[in-house]
């Protein structure tokens, strides 16, 4: 399912026919789909299949830059909290129970009006929102894994606890954080779509998924595909992301 | 017993204080963060002279802490927000207007989700390895995935625009509510569904069950009775979390569906970079949650015995 999005998206250049911004078919504007234009052609005469597989890169994009946020700061605060306990855990505790309480697009939102719009912003945007679960579930692996006879060896050995916390706990990490990496990607995916269909996604001329149907809803009842398409492919997208992950959590157990 | 509750609930309340202190600087700075200051923000034509004289008059030459001072004790005082930048309205009247709507909005939604979630749950958790509980696992984790936008238009050309059951967005009667809920309760839905599936299968694998099984209880019994009573700690956390996927997800939701609620509020407040309304709405949300925490917590204390002592 996945490998089929992540084709669209690396061929997108190879695929299409056309350009994302031509906007060749002006007096083809919102024309059903046909053998020329799969998906039709959307409100200003451009080829929607061409925006489509355009906007699978856009979309993977931001999904793996805002993971990749999430999940890097997050290990670090999380094993940090779960390895050095005392203050630092109590704060970065407080920290993260106080910014779970808050809806993600909220977070996503409030990241927004600092920063400057643009597709970086947007995945940065993300990337916070999705930081305290991370944080939360590396914490809680970090502490139960200090409890364990091998740190308690490698204690006894004399090592340090930064040389534990690495060296030691986060191999025995990796599938938690595995996991936690491909849900971060499928929520991130819908995130994005979300502050996109606000129209916070910065640029009008990068085609993304979201910012899609916020333009053809209004052409809804003359051609639904235009709206049909852009949202399967956001569902399919996570759907993937959520399968695997599901995957790998049963695996683990 | 009563001393214990008591001083649990202060404990709460002043955790509450202290999360609400910190959050209103929180959304302070905010502002303050933004390239430019709100002086800059303010006029059209900035010339130096001009910049000096606002700055003065907002205070902004003060250092942050009295700046700080001044904006909260207007807030909490006169429970001002000040004025719109954009449209020069009360933001105190405009979130006045808007957060009902948004709790008519959650609260149902929330009872649906609820409802609907645990539903789905317990008859996963009941036909466990069979393919009711396949269909059951694959249809929450598709309800997990579908981006809510999406799914509102959907529902609102199908039956809004072409069946003409239901009116499509705007608030209203009951008629108007129907469609936004049930869209919003979506992704919580799925969410109770997994946690109530998990939670139930859980304790119906515990000695407890084996035992209300041996002296005669029928299955009805077992499962509602006891695997449900004691499943529902989980569930009733499940709840809080929900509440603030709710709020989020309203804000995309009262979007799709001309909802004229405080999601939607802050939503083109974000987008028209309209900082005192951001701030209020803000705020208000921050509230909002913090007290769907408080009563959940309560509702805790109420069902786990543990707590109690």
């Amino acid at each position: 399912m996945l490998a089929f999005v992540v084709v669209a998206a690396a061929l997108a250049g190879l695929i299409s026919t056309h350009g994302p911004t031509e906007q060749l078919y002006r007096d083809l504007a919102l024309a059903p789909p046909s053998r020329a234009h799969w998906v039709g052609v959307d409100g200003v005469g451009r080829d929607m299949l061409t925006r489509m597989l355009y906007g699978a890169r856009t979309t993977l994009g931001v999904a793996i830059g805002a993971t990749a946020i999430a999940v890097v700061l997050g290990t670090i605060f999380g094993a940090a909290a779960g390895a050095l306990r005392g203050w630092f855990d109590a704060l970065v505790s407080h920290v993260t129970d106080f910014l779970l309480a808050f809806p993600s697009v909220l977070l996503g939102l409030v990241a927004l009006t600092i920063l400057a719009p643009s597709p970086t912003s947007v995945a940065v945007a993300v990337g916070i929102a999705g930081l305290p679960t991370v944080v939360r579930q590396v914490r809680a692996a970090f502490v139960s894994e200090s409890a364990k006879e091998y740190v308690l060896a490698a204690q006894a050995t004399g090592a340090g606890r930064w040389r534990i916390a690495v060296t030691e706990i986060l191999p025995n990490c990796a599938g938690l954080i595995l996991v936690l990496t491909t849900l971060t990607l499928g929520s991130a995916v819908l995130e994005a779509a979300g502050l996109a269909f606000l129209g916070l996604s910065g640029q009008p001329d990068v085609p993304e998924w979201g910012m899609m149907l916020r333009e053809e809803q209004s052409a809804f009842r003359i051609a639904p595909w235009l709206c049909i398409a852009p949202g399967l492919a956001i569902t399919w997208t996570v759907l993937a992301f959520n399968l695997l992950s599901d995957g790998l959590r049963q695996r683990r157990q | 017993m009563v001393a214990g509750m008591h001083a649990f609930f202060l404990r709460r309340i002043g955790s509450l204080a202290v999360a609400l202190f910190v959050a209103s600087i929180a959304v302070f700075l905010l502002v303050r963060a933004v390239p430019g200051d709100p002086a800059t923000l303010l006029l059209k034509n900035p010339t130096p002279e001009r910049l000096a004289a606002i700055r003065t008059r907002l205070g902004l030459d003060r250092p942050l802490p009295v700046q700080y001072w001044r904006w909260i004790s207007t807030v909490i005082g006169r429970g001002s927000f000040g004025e719109s930048a954009v449209t020069g309205r009360d933001v105190k009247e405009d979130l006045a207007r808007t957060w009902p709507a948004t709790i008519e909005l959650s609260l149902v939604a929330l009872v649906l989700a609820t409802v609907a979630g645990v539903w789905l749950g317990i008859f996963c958790a009941r036909h466990a390895g069979t393919w009711k509980d396949a269909l059951g696992t694959t249809v929450s984790l598709v309800g997990l995935s579908v981006p809510v936008f999406w799914l509102g238009l959907l529902a609102m050309l199908l039956f809004s625009l072409e069946l003409g059951w239901l009116p499509a967005g705007e608030r209203g009667g009951l008629d108007h509510l129907i469609l936004p809920a049930l869209v919003l309760a979506t992704i919580p839905a799925a969410f109770v569904a997994r946690v109530t599936r998990t939670a139930v299968l859980d304790t119906l694998g515990q000695d407890f069950i084996r035992t209300a099984h041996a002296k005669g209880a029928t299955e009805r019994t077992v499962l509602y009775r006891h695997a449900l009573r004691a499943a529902l700690v989980p569930i009733v956390t499940m709840i809080g979390v929900e509440f603030a996927y709710l709020l989020g997800g309203a804000v995309l939701t009262e979007t799709v569906f001309a909802w004229p609620g405080i999601g939607r509020y802050i939503a083109t407040a974000v987008l028209s970079r309209d900082y005192p309304a951001i701030q209020g709405a803000l705020l208000v949300l921050v509230a909002m949650v913090m007290a769907a925490n408080f009563m959940v917590d309560a509702l805790h204390y109420a069902l786990d015995p543990k707590l109690r002592q």
